[in-house]
């Protein structure tokens, strides 16, 4: 392995992302000089700071608020706990609707080659009016969340979307919601048509299954 | 604000479900031992408790002070490991690269405040573009191998290496107030 194969592996190296052989070729080479020394220097010095700080929530891309107004609590066709109570509700549903297509227009938009691509959307209602909508393309890398009615979890606390995948629980991403109890944005996630989505409440820094059981899950 | 009330109730249980799984982590790559990591947490939660109405938050995290702790703890023990165990050649538990990185971070840490350092960082995250946060995500907070990334993501492993590379960097930019 030369010089310029080791720095294009150092960052996985320092992630602990490499084979066990890929790690000991690394080692051999770093034992054989210093020439790498600033370049580990960063990067351990990045993974100490992930370590520390990093807030897995910081991986979700927000976007502008096109909040609905305040009260309107939206429910859906096809939901758990449908209930269309008033014509309020039914009018916030379908801002949301329209905010969730307009979402996957513009994805669509953005991407000639997705003609045909199939489309992964789910909304999820519970009880008391929560909602939890997630939308995307099987071909694009990213999905769309607008989660609304769910309160604001105090510090230390994320909601943590997943997609249950042949019985295996996957994390889309994690946010929190405002004081309105509204959260609208994108995670980097390739969505399936057919898997379950489901929404749990973690630890910051949670780990790899869900801690407790969802507040809310779409029926398979 | 004193953290005092970390004593009442389930506070410090609390604490440690939200920080355990970051705060071994993070031990286990300064002592680069499991066991050695293990007691870095219990001593750093032992100190939580026993010191919990002298601490001072000042505006800062909850978990952010006990990282902290779990970090100066992970070095003080690597250190004592090192120094009853020099005749054994076992220079590893804090090899001198590290030594140089957490050198590095404490002084930015100082420069800018760990609040400041914590923003610089999280807003670096966000930053990155969607392929490169993507990549970061399953590298680090997911734990995947670059090998399962590119089969999950159906990406040459060349592409997902030169992501995470691009990443990294510019990670280690915003630490040092430098914008990529």
């Amino acid at each position: 392995m030369n010089c310029y194969e080791v720095s294009e592996l150092l960052p996985a190296y320092v992630l602990g992302a490499l084979e066990p052989d890929e790690v000991k070729l690394i080692e051999v080479h770093l034992d054989q000089g210093q020439e790498h020394d600033e370049e580990l220097v960063e990067l351990r010095a990045t993974v100490f700071a992930l370590d520390r700080f990093a807030e897995e929530s910081s991986l979700a891309a927000p976007v502008a608020s096109t909040k609905p107004k305040k009260g309107l609590i939206a429910t859906f066709p096809g939901s758990r706990g449908l209930t269309l109570a008033s014509p309020w509700r039914l009018a916030g549903a379908m801002a949301l609707v329209l905010l969730l297509m307009t979402s996957v227009w513009l994805v669509v938009g953005r991407n000639n080659s997705n003609h045909g691509a199939r489309n992964v959307s789910v909304v999820i209602q519970g009880q008391r009016g929560e909602m939890l909508g997630l939308n995307g393309l099987e071909s694009e890398a990213t999905v769309s969340v607008v989660m609304q009615g769910l309160e604001r979890l105090p510090q230390g606390r994320l909601y943590q979307i997943w997609a249950v995948r042949d019985g295996v629980w996957l994390k889309i991403g994690a946010c929190n919601t405002d004081a309105q109890g509204w959260w609208k944005g994108d995670f980097p996630f390739k969505a399936r048509s057919g898997e379950q989505i489901a929404l749990t409440i973690e630890p910051v820094g949670g780990g790899s299954s869900p801690t407790s059981a969802p507040i809310l899950i779409s029926t398979s | 604000m004193l953290a005092a009330g970390l004593r009442e109730n389930d506070s410090l249980r609390d604490l440690y479900l939200q920080v355990e799984r970051r705060a071994l982590s993070l031990a286990r790559r300064i002592t680069g031992d499991g066991a050695l990591a293990e007691d870095a947490v219990q001593e750093a939660f032992t100190q939580l408790w026993e010191q919990a109405d002298r601490i001072s938050l000042d505006g800062g995290r909850l978990e952010s002070l006990a990282m902290t702790i779990v970090h100066r703890r992970a070095i003080d023990i690597s250190r004592r490991k090192q120094r009853s165990e020099l005749t054994i050649p076992d220079g590893d538990l804090l090899h001198p690269i590290d030594e140089r990185a957490l050198n590095m971070l404490e002084q930015v840490e100082e420069a800018v405040t760990t609040e400041g350092l914590r923003s610089r960082l999280n807003s670096a995250l966000s930053a990155l573009p969607l392929e490169q946060r993507t990549i970061v995500k399953l590298a680090y907070f997911d734990e995947m191998n670059l090998r399962e990334i590119a089969e999950q993501e159906r990406l040459p492993l060349g592409t997902v290496k030169s992501r995470l590379r691009l990443a990294m960097s510019k990670l280690s930019g915003s630490i040092r107030g430098k914008t990529a």
